[in-house]
This record gives C-alpha cells, sequence and structure tokens, in this order.
C-alpha cells in the first residue's frame, strides 16, 4: 500500500493539480487549453530528452540551453543576414548543436573533468559564443518560421507531434537498443561497466553529442513558437531541464527512470502548474514558490522512494 | 595635492582662452558599441552638445571608449580617461557592481562621474542619467485610457509583466496598475509574469487568452519579443490592425526596433518610447551643469529622462526616434 | 599433458613495492587449481595480469602453448579467459538477462531480442543450478544470487579459463554448496578454474591442485591429495623467525575489562565468546578472511545490529553495556589512517586536539595554548618525529602518521585499546616503536587487543592468543604457546579451552 502511494504519488498528485485548476478556473480543462500546455512545453520536452539520457549515465549537462541559443542564433544569422532559408539554417543550428556537445563529451570522456564544472564552464562559453554572433540584437525570424513554429493539424500542434516523436525515439533507443542499455549499465555502476569491457568513453561521448542536438533543437523549435532570436533564449532551460527528469523520477544518480514517462510527467508537471496559474490570475509572485516547491515534494518524495526499496532488500 | 594644483592650471589655462565659449572634455566609456542603440545613443550626444553647447556657452570634445563588453577592460578605460585629466567622465557599465572602483579612482581625482542608462549598485556616483521607466508605464496607460474612451471600449486588459526582480518591470507594472485603479475606461483581468522569457510571453498570453475570452487588450512590459505576443493572437485569430473588427488592443513599453514596423501597421496602439534621444538630451544637459559646478538637480533616483507617447498617428512625424533611424 | 595456461617467471612491481617477483603457476582443463597465499602475496596481481587488467614487467604467459600478450581485458576475453571478481560487477536496476548479456546483446534490427536473450539467460543459469527469474531487476536477488549472474556471464563468452576471486566470502552455506556443484559442473565440461579463497578448509573440498605464493613468489605446488592444511599454512606463512618477545610470560592480568558473550551477526561472526583482561595484550590469531576484524567490528556495532551480550568495567565491576558505551571507552586503530581521521592538510596538532576539542577550550573557543602543550606532551610521549606541533600530517612517513593516531587517541586515556593490524606498511623501525607504545600502556593498565596477520609481530608482544577461525572463536593459547602450537591452531581443533 505504501509503496503504491509513493509509487505512484506524482501521478496522483498531479490529477489532483488538474481537477483543481478545473475548478477554479473551467477554461483550463478545454481541449484549446490541453493542445496550448502540449505545445508550451515542445521545447523542453526536446531539451529533457537529451539531458535524460545524460542523467541516466549519472552526469548532467548544463550547457544544453547556451547550445540552444547558440544553435538558433547561428541560424538567426544565416537567415537574417545571409538570406539562407529557415530549414538550411536550422540544419546548421544542428550541426552547431552537435559540434558544441562533441567539445562537451571530449571535456568530460578524455579531459576527465566532472561533468557539472565541464558543462557549467562550456554553458558561460557558449552563451558568450551566441551573443557574439548576434551582437546581443534581437533577431525577428521571417513569418514562415514563425507558423511553422504554430502550425496545427486539426487541433493539434504539429510541433507536438515532432516533439512526441523525438521523445519516443529517444526512449526507444534508451530501453531497446545496446547503446542505450550500455547508458543504464554506466549510470548503474561506471567501474563496473569498465571492468566488464563496456565501450564507457564512446557511449558517454555519443550521450552529449545527443544532448547537444536535442539542445540545439529546442533551441530551433522555441525560436520558432516566439518568432525571434533574443538574449533571453535558452536561459535556465539547463535547469528547468534537470529539474523536469528529476521531477518525472529520473534518479540524479544514473541508471533509474523511464524516459518517457519521467520527460513527459516531469514536463508536464511544471507547464500544468504554470498555465494554471496563469489560468486562475495567481498572484505573480507566487509563480517561482510554487515552482521550487514542487521540486522539493518531488525530491522528497524520490528519497522516500529509494528508502522504502532500501528497507523492503 | 597634486590633482588640486592640475585642476588650477586647467582653469588658468581656461580663463586664458577667453571668455568666448568654456571647452570642457568629456570622456565616454561604453561598455560595448555593436548595437543600434549605442550608435544612436553617441550620435545624440553629439548633436546635444552642440546644441546645447552652445546656448550655454560650452564647447565639448569627446574622448569615446569601448570595453568590448570586458568589466576589467572598462575599469582600464576609465583609468585612462582619469590620467586624461577629462573635466567629466561618462559611462554605461558593464558590470553594475565592478563600476564602483571607478567611480572611487574618479571621486579621488575630483572628477565627476555620471554612470549612463545603467546604475552603480555599489558606489555612488556623482548623478545618473537613465529613463523613468515609472512615467513610461503612466503615459503609456493613460493614452491608452484616453484612446478606449474615445472608441467607446470598455478595455478589458491581459498585463504581461517583466521579471519581477527588475526595477524597470516592478515600475512599469506599477505605473500601469495606478491608471488603471484611476480610470473606468480600463481593467485588468490578469497579470502574467514572464520572466522577461518570449516563451513565458507567448504561452502566458495564450493561456490568459483561453482563460479570458472576453480580454480585448493588453498591456506589455516590453516589446521586445513582441512578436512572441503576435504568435499567441494569432493562435486565436485576434492579429488584426486597428480597423478591423478582431483587432486586439496593445498598448506596449518601449516601441524597439522589432515593434516600429508593428506600429506602423496598426497592430500595436500605444507605446512610450525607450528614448535614446531622451537620454542623450538629458545626459548632455547634466555634463555642462556639473562642467560648471553646478547642481544638475536630479530626483532620488537620478536625472530620469522621460519617454515619449508615440501612436500610429504620430510615428511618421515623430522627429529623433531611434528605433525607426537606426537598423 | 601439457597445461592449458602456463604463467612463468612473472614481475610486477607498482611503484616501488615489488608486487611479484617471481611467479609461476599453470592450469589444466577438467581441472580446479587453488591459489592460496597470505594477504598481500601477490595472488590478485598474478590473476590481474592474467585477466589483462595490467601488464607484466617480465614473464611470459602462454595458452595452450602459444605464447599471448593481453593490451586491456578484451584481449584476455577474447583469449577465452573470464573472471569472476570478488567485487561485484552487477547494474542494480537493470534485468538479471541483461546483466548477463551486457556488452553483447544479441540484436534483431537494431533493437534487442528480449526472448531470445532470456532464453539463453535462463539456460546459463539452469547450468549453474540457479532458479532466478531472468526478467526481474538483480536489485532483488540476494548476494549469492547476485554471484550467479555473475559468473552465467563469465559462461556466456564460453571461457576456457575461470577465475574466481573468493568467490565465497559472502555467501551462505546453500549458496556455496550451489556454487561448487557447478564448479565441478564446469571441470566436468574441461573448464580450467583457478580458485582463489581464504578458507582452507574449502579449499581442499574443492581443489585438484594447490598453488602456494608468498611475498610476491610461487613458493609451492601440490596435488590437494598429497598434502594437508597445516602443511599448506606453513608454506603460506613461511618460517617465522625466532625474534625476541618484548613481553614477560608471566603477566598477571587484571581484572576483566571487557566480556563478550555469544556474538552473532551471520555471515561476519558466529557465537564469538572472549574476556580481555586489564593490563594485558591479547593477540587475536587468525587468517585473512577468518573473521578477526569483522569480530573487533561488530563487537564495536561498526557494521550494523549484532546479536550477543557485552559487559564492561565501571565504577562498580562489570555491568552490561551497549556497543554505543564501548566505544566511547576504546581507542581503535587500524591500518587505514586516512579512514580513521587522520586529516593530512591539518597540522599536527590540530589532528590531535580534532577529537578532544570539548576538554581543551573554554566558553567554546578553543584554548591555542593548550593545544599546544597537549600536542608537545605527546610529540614527546611517543617519540613522534616532526619538526614541530604545527607540521602537516601529510608530510610525516606512514610510522609517524600512525603514531599521530595513537596520540589522538590518547588523549583521552581509554581503557581499552584496539589496534587492528596497526603496523601494516611501515618500516622495521616503525613497526617496533608502534609494538612498544602497546606493550607500555598494557603495562600502565590499559586492555589492549591486537590483531596482526604477522605472526612474528603478535608472537612479540601477545600475554594471550583468541584464536578465530572460520567466523568463530575457535579458543585461546597462554602466551608460552609455540608457533608450532599457534600454526596447528588454524587447522585444527584448539586443545586449550578458554
Amino acid at each position: 500500500m505504501m509503496r503504491t502511494v509513493l509509487n505512484n504519488g506524482f501521478p496522483i498528485l498531479l490529477a489532483a493539480l488538474v481537477v483543481l485548476f478545473g475548478v477554479l478556473s473551467p477554461s483550463f480543462l478545454s481541449l484549446a487549453n490541453i493542445m496550448g500546455i502540449l505545445h508550451a512545453m515542445v521545447p523542453i520536452v526536446v531539451v529533457a530528452s537529451g539531458m535524460a539520457l545524460v542523467v541516466m549515465l549519472g552526469k548532467l549537462d548544463i550547457s544544453v540551453g547556451a547550445i540552444g541559443f547558440a544553435g538558433m542564433s547561428m541560424a538567426a544569422v544565416l537567415i537574417d543576414g545571409q538570406g539562407w532559408s529557415p530549414l538550411a539554417a536550422s540544419g546548421v543550428a544542428l550541426l552547431v548543436g552537435a559540434a558544441l556537445g562533441a567539445l562537451n563529451g571530449f571535456v568530460v570522456v578524455v579531459l576527465r573533468v566532472n561533468p557539472l564544472i565541464a558543462t557549467l564552464g562550456t554553458m558561460i562559453a557558449f552563451r558568450g559564443l551566441a551573443l557574439q554572433i548576434t551582437d546581443s540584437r534581437v533577431v525577428v525570424l521571417p513569418d514562415a518560421m514563425r507558423n511553422f513554429g504554430n502550425w496545427t493539424l486539426g487541433p493539434v500542434f504539429f510541433d507536438v507531434i515532432l516533439a512526441g516523436a523525438v521523445l519516443t525515439i529517444v526512449h526507444l533507443i534508451h530501453r531497446e537498443t545496446p547503446f542505450g542499455r550500455t547508458v543504464t549499465a554506466i549510470g548503474n555502476d561506471e567501474a563496473a561497466a569498465r571492468r566488464i569491457g563496456l565501450p564507457v568513453g564512446r557511449t558517454v561521448f555519443v550521450c552529449f553529442v545527443a544532448s547537444g542536438i536535442l539542445g540545439a533543437l529546442g533551441g530551433i523549435l522555441g525560436a520558432a513558437q516566439v518568432g525571434a532570436v533574443t538574449t533571453f533564449l535558452g536561459k535556465g532551460m539547463e535547469f528547468t531541464a534537470v529539474a523536469v527528469v528529476v521531477v518525472g523520477g529520473i534518479s540524479l544518480f544514473g541508471g533509474r527512470g523511464s524516459v518517457f514517462w519521467g520527460v513527459l510527467l516531469g514536463a508536464l508537471t511544471f507547464e500544468i502548474i504554470r498555465a494554471g496559474l496563469n489560468h486562475v490570475g495567481a498572484n505573480p509572485y507566487f509563480y517561482q514558490l510554487i515552482g521550487g516547491g514542487i521540486i522539493f515534494v518531488a525530491m522528497y518524495a524520490a528519497a522516500l522512494k529509494a528508502q522504502g526499496s532500501r528497507l523492503s532488500d | 595635492m597634486k590633482y588640486t594644483i592640475a585642476a588650477l592650471a586647467v582653469a588658468a589655462v581656461m580663463t586664458a582662452h577667453g571668455a568666448m565659449a568654456e571647452d570642457i572634455t568629456v570622456g565616454v566609456s561604453w561598455n560595448s558599441k555593436t548595437q543600434p542603440l549605442e550608435a544612436a545613443w553617441e550620435d545624440y550626444m553629439k548633436a546635444e552638445a552642440i546644441k546645447q553647447g552652445a546656448a550655454a556657452g560650452v564647447n565639448i570634445t569627446w574622448v569615446i571608449n569601448v570595453a568590448d563588453a570586458d568589466p576589467s577592460r572598462q575599469a582600464s578605460n576609465i583609468e585612462d580617461l582619469i590620467t586624461q585629466g577629462v573635466n567629466v567622465i561618462v559611462a554605461r557599465a558593464e558590470d553594475g557592481g565592478a563600476i564602483g572602483a571607478s567611480i572611487r579612482a574618479a571621486n579621488a581625482a575630483n572628477i565627476p562621474f555620471v554612470t549612463f542608462d545603467r546604475a552603480s549598485s555599489t558606489v555612488a556616483p556623482t548623478a545618473h542619467v537613465g529613463g523613468d521607466s515609472y512615467d513610461q508605464a503612466l503615459t503609456t496607460a493613460t493614452a491608452f485610457a484616453d484612446l478606449m474612451k474615445e472608441k467607446g471600449i470598455e478595455g478589458k486588459c491581459i498585463e504581461l509583466q517583466g521579471a519581477l526582480t527588475d526595477v524597470n518591470a516592478v515600475n512599469r507594472s506599477k505605473g500601469w496598475n495606478e491608471i488603471d485603479a484611476a480610470r473606468p475606461e480600463i481593467s485588468t483581468l490578469v497579470q502574467v509574469p514572464t520572466e522577461w522569457n518570449p516563451e513565458l510571453f507567448r504561452s502566458g498570453m495564450a493561456n490568459a487568452l483561453r482563460a479570458h475570452p472576453e480580454a480585448n487588450c493588453a498591456f506589455i512590459a516590453s516589446d521586445f519579443a513582441i512578436t512572441a505576443v503576435q504568435s499567441a493572437l494569432e493562435e486565436v485569430d485576434r492579429w488584426a490592425p486597428a480597423g478591423d473588427p478582431k483587432h486586439f488592443w496593445l498598448a506596449t513599453q518601449d516601441l524597439l526596433p522589432g515593434a516600429v514596423p508593428l506600429m506602423e501597421g496598426g497592430y500595436i496602439d500605444v507605446s512610450t518610447t525607450y528614448d535614446a534621444y531622451k537620454h542623450s538630451e538629458e545626459l548632455v544637459r547634466v555634463v555642462i551643469a556639473l562642467s560648471k559646478g553646478e547642481d544638475p538637480k536630479c530626483g532620488p533616483d537620478g536625472c530620469l529622462a522621460k519617454g515619449r507617447v508615440v501612436t500610429p498617428a504620430t510615428i511618421a512625424t515623430i522627429e529623433n526616434l531611434w528605433s525607426k533611424t537606426y537598423k | 599433458m601439457t597445461p592449458l595456461l602456463t604463467m612463468e617467471g612473472l614481475r610486477k612491481a607498482y611503484g616501488t613495492v615489488q608486487a611479484v617477483s617471481d611467479g609461476h603457476l599453470t592450469a589444466r582443463s577438467g581441472e580446479v587449481m587453488a591459489l592460496l597465499g597470505a594477504n598481500g602475496a601477490g595472488k590478485s596481481t598474478m590473476m590481474n595480469l592474467l585477466g589483462g587488467l595490467v601488464r607484466p614487467d617480465a614473464g611470459q604467459i602462454s595458452i595452450a602453448g602459444e605464447a599471448v600478450s593481453f593490451a586491456g581485458p578484451t584481449d584476455a576475453i577474447r583469449a577465452g579467459i573470464a573472471f569472476v571478481q570478488q567485487e561485484l560487477s552487477v547494474f542494480a536496476s537493470m534485468t538479471v538477462a541483461e546483466n548477463i548479456f551486457a556488452g553483447d546483446f544479441p540484436t534483431r534490427g537494431g533493437r534487442i531480442d528480449r526472448v531470445a536473450m532470456q532464453d539463453r539467460a535462463r539456460v546459463l543459469l539452469a547450468q549453474l543450478g540457479a532458479r532466478i527469474d531472468v526478467g526481474g531487476p538483480v536489485e532483488r536477488l540476494s548476494t549469492g544470487e547476485r554471484q550467479m549472474v555473475e559468473i552465467a556471464r563469465a559462461l556466456r563468452r564460453k571461457p576456457r579459463i575461470l577465475i574466481f576471486d573468493e568467490p565465497t566470502s559472502s555467501l551462505s552455506a546453500p549458496e556455496k554448496a550451489r556454487l561448487h556443484a557447478a564448479i565441478r559442473d564446469l571441470k566436468a565440461q574441461g573448464v580450467a578454474i583457478i580458485y582463489i579463497s581464504h578458507f582452507i578448509s574449502e579449499v581442499f573440498d574443492i581443489a585438484d591442485r594447490i598453488t602456494v605464493m608468498r611475498n610476491g613468489a610461487t613458493v609451492a605446488e601440490r596435488q590437494a591429495s598429497q598434502t594437508d592444511q597445516p602443511e599448506v599454512v606453513r608454506l603460506m606463512l613461511g618460517d617465522i623467525g625466532a625474534a625476541g618477545r618484548i613481553v614477560a610470560d608471566d603477566v598477571t592480568p587484571g581484572p576483566v575489562a571487557l566480556q563478550v558473550v555469544g556474538l552473532t551477526a551471520p555471515p561476519r561472526i558466529r557465537e564469538a565468546s572472549f574476556e580481555l583482561h586489564l593490563g594485558e595484550i591479547l593477540g587475536v590469531w587468525g587468517l585473512l578472511g577468518s573473521g578477526r576484524t569483522e569480530l573487533v567490528r561488530g563487537v564495536l556495532g561498526l557494521d550494523g545490529p549484532v546479536a550477543g551480550r557485552i559487559a564492561l568495567r565501571g565504577q562498580g565491576g562489570l555491568a552490561p553495556a551497549s556497543p554505543r558505551d564501548l566505544r566511547a571507552a576504546t581507542a581503535f586503530v587500524t591500518e587505514d589512517r586516512r579512514g580513521e581521521g587522520l586529516l593530512l592538510p591539518f597540522s599536527v596538532s590540530d589532528n590531535i586536539a580534532l577529537p578532544n576539542l570539548d576538554t581543551l577550550s573554554r566558553g567554546g573557543v578553543v584554548q591555542r595554548v593548550r593545544v599546544r602543550d597537549l600536542a608537545l606532551d605527546l610529540i614527546g610521549k611517543l617519540s613522534i618525529k616532526v619538526s614541530g606541533p604545527a607540521q602537516r600530517a601529510g608530510t610525516l612517513s606512514g610510522g609517524n602518521q600512525q603514531k599521530v593516531v595513537l596520540a589522538k587517541w590518547l588523549a583521552s586515556t581509554p581503557t581499552i585499546l584496539i589496534l587492528d593490524e596497526p603496523t601494516r606498511g611501515l618500516d622495521l623501525a616503525a613497526k617496533d616503536d608502534i609494538l612498544r607504545l602497546a606493550v607500555d600502556l598494557a603495562a600502565k593498565g590499559v586492555a589492549v587487543l591486537l590483531i596482526s596477520s604477522e605472526l612474528e609481530e603478535l608472537m612479540r608482544v601477545s600475554h594471550r592468543y583468541l584464536i578465530v577461525r572460520e567466523r568463530r572463536v575457535a579458543g585461546t593459547l597462554p602466551g608460552t604457546a609455540t608457533e608450532a602450537d599457534l600454526i596447528a591452531a588454524l587447522s585444527a581443533p584448539v586443545a586449550v579451552p578458554a
């Protein structure tokens, strides 16, 4: 009984929140609003998918927001200054994301720098690089790109389908492939993985590259939704992504949790709360307090769960 | 002691030059100069120096350096201005904390120090010149209420706030809500914080629109990410220029370059400028006053330049609007 | 018949320490070869050389008559060598089947073929006689079952040579029996097995041949049927120098300071009872893995709860006490100087002062003068070689560091002193100093319990011996016991009861 509540506590809390907001503001449960919530989740779901892989390793990549900003800045100046098509420029943004992710991977795997320290450093450097690329300007994107960001198929936003596909693919790679299982093995015990000859360095490197590419994709999708690249792009995204993954039940120590359900539940939690507060017209000073409270509750629930499983051994 | 002698020497030289016009040198330390706004400020300063200088009998020579977004380079640049013995130093700080050391150094050399646009968070300068964000919101809200009254519309507005840790965002919200309370033509349905994050401008606006389908207007704390608001309005098919029945009434702050064509197109109804021209005008006034040893008569938050209200009717004719001319 | 594996003339040094100086051994298909040796004899290094984890400085490894050279563990795996290490390499959150196939998953179209993988995992585990749900996570398994998973992983590679390093140290009796049955099965299938264990009786159960190493060199090779436990123990320990005892044989011990009755915490300790008197040095004698360290850690309650009774001498004689009470009255010094709280970046005086801050401060403020006086006093008493109390602990030699650890405890004048391998890694002079210190303390009435794997060292200072064998207290011997008595006590029932 206790186990059931602990394991499912968060979904239950989430359902209770939905009901609460629905009662306080009937428009909250409208189809349009549900679609709107999914739409708003798109950038963070994509970024958190990459983060989930890295966290499964027991590592962190806090440069993802900066990578999204740098990749999209490069795309923006190509579109704005060189007249590139948004599609081709987005391809370049993904390449930038892969390259910066590879740099992270190099620093972590080859130079053996602690991932938190390494990506804290590269976060600052990549953000500086992006500011250099755009001269800290606001670059307004062409209408075509903004239209793509808000394009719908029936009631569903197209980018929601895209983000869902990305999340599912990452989930399947993690669950069903030798690479994904190696990620989980490293997250369980990196030293043991080395002892039995698993390709630890290569796997970690690939995860950082994937995290970089998905960081850039998150940047592209976020910028497309708002139709502009500003210096705020991707700011705080890394911490939100970590929070999403943790709230979704993926252990920061690595090796535990489900990519699909973790990212989905985590991202839903934050977006439902934000949208709900918007709907009920909450005091603006309340937002961060509640966001922080949710992270605390999720961490506490995870700690209780870990204790519970140890006691039952 | 040394500085006193130097100052006396300079004074003596100046007297010798005659009573026609007093020559002063003003050192300007830009934190960086990559954006149109900074170019606009500098051009307006030079033009104002000639205009106001002639009236005050002062001949201003500018010594300008740029720190390329590096606080330590800015400190050494300001050190250079001090050794050159300029009469007044003007600095737009890269780092509001680190600038304090430079202010202290200038004080020691008896050179008046003016912080421009960005205030010092540590040591108080001789004067601070910046924009008046509180007045900005008051004038926009007043003009907007007047517009609603003229059109005979009851304005039910969504307020998109900036980051609540930013004094400008707080001032703007305060100004808007004071007018909202005083004027029956406008009322605020919901306040949405955005942390200045464009994605939250979009999703917050979209959420507010779904929660309040009756809304017909919005106050936007800055229009730097106006396209995010545009996305949200397009989603509910309310993005249309004035005159169209679907038009959603927009009052914004700053009228930055991205917002200019949208006001020209009739999408934005009222804005109060973040006014580079007014800032420069005020700066030159303060510099001249300081060079003469007079009190520039600043308010408690510094010498704050008020922005100008702009509407689609006036945007074509308003003079010295940097966001229209500098791209 | 040529042996499947031959290791000849192997040498390996780590820095200045010669871990293996002359290692040789052979292993044959269908045979269990047990590799024995005291701690530090070089067994692990030999196996690491064979497993490709380290590279030899000199020597030759041949498999089926062909010389091989391994650049890494993968090369050794490819040559048919599988290594079941003492430290388990399992991934707790993953399924049993995934653990067995980690590194070589069967796939179909890029996806792991779970059906095939689980079928093959079941077959492998069945070979070992283990009935484990292959789809469940490893974290739900017992240690013994986890070891079966690890062995199944080794078998999956169809090894020709299979190394077991201390496979039974954490197994229950039925699990141990099942493991041995599986090993016999593998033997019958023609696998060459190398078996490392500290449990000598167990070795005689399973091994066909025994190789003994001592101080980095292979010293003997015997058919199991042609030797016995005492001979093997003697080969492991070598001849013990007749260095003089530095304590008198006929000390009259004081009253009992600590009485332990029926201490039990399976599988670490079973039914241990003993008494420790004031003013005596009680030498704990047993092989590594016999439960020496576990015994004292158990009494002190350092590894979790234990059953049994403990009585401590207080004002009014012996009174029941908890492990916590015992810890308060005891100074506990081990070979692990850093683990026991020697802070290397701190000065000698700060290290000595830290556990004694209560008595060294007044009104919450540490009295620097008193700290310095205490440090100077102890530096003098223990003849610690330092430039002064302010010297950093990290810059001292090992022996002087150990003396600082002792000084830390002596400042609070304990009634019981427990020394667990206090001289390991120290040079002869430093060893001598530490032992003399223990003798002095005993003379002043402190009850000293000394654990050492060096018999010579024990024989120099013990007033009495406590014999520990296979996780039990097997009895005691008087200080007059000879080397032969002590060696015999490791394998035979102890003649003199406690």
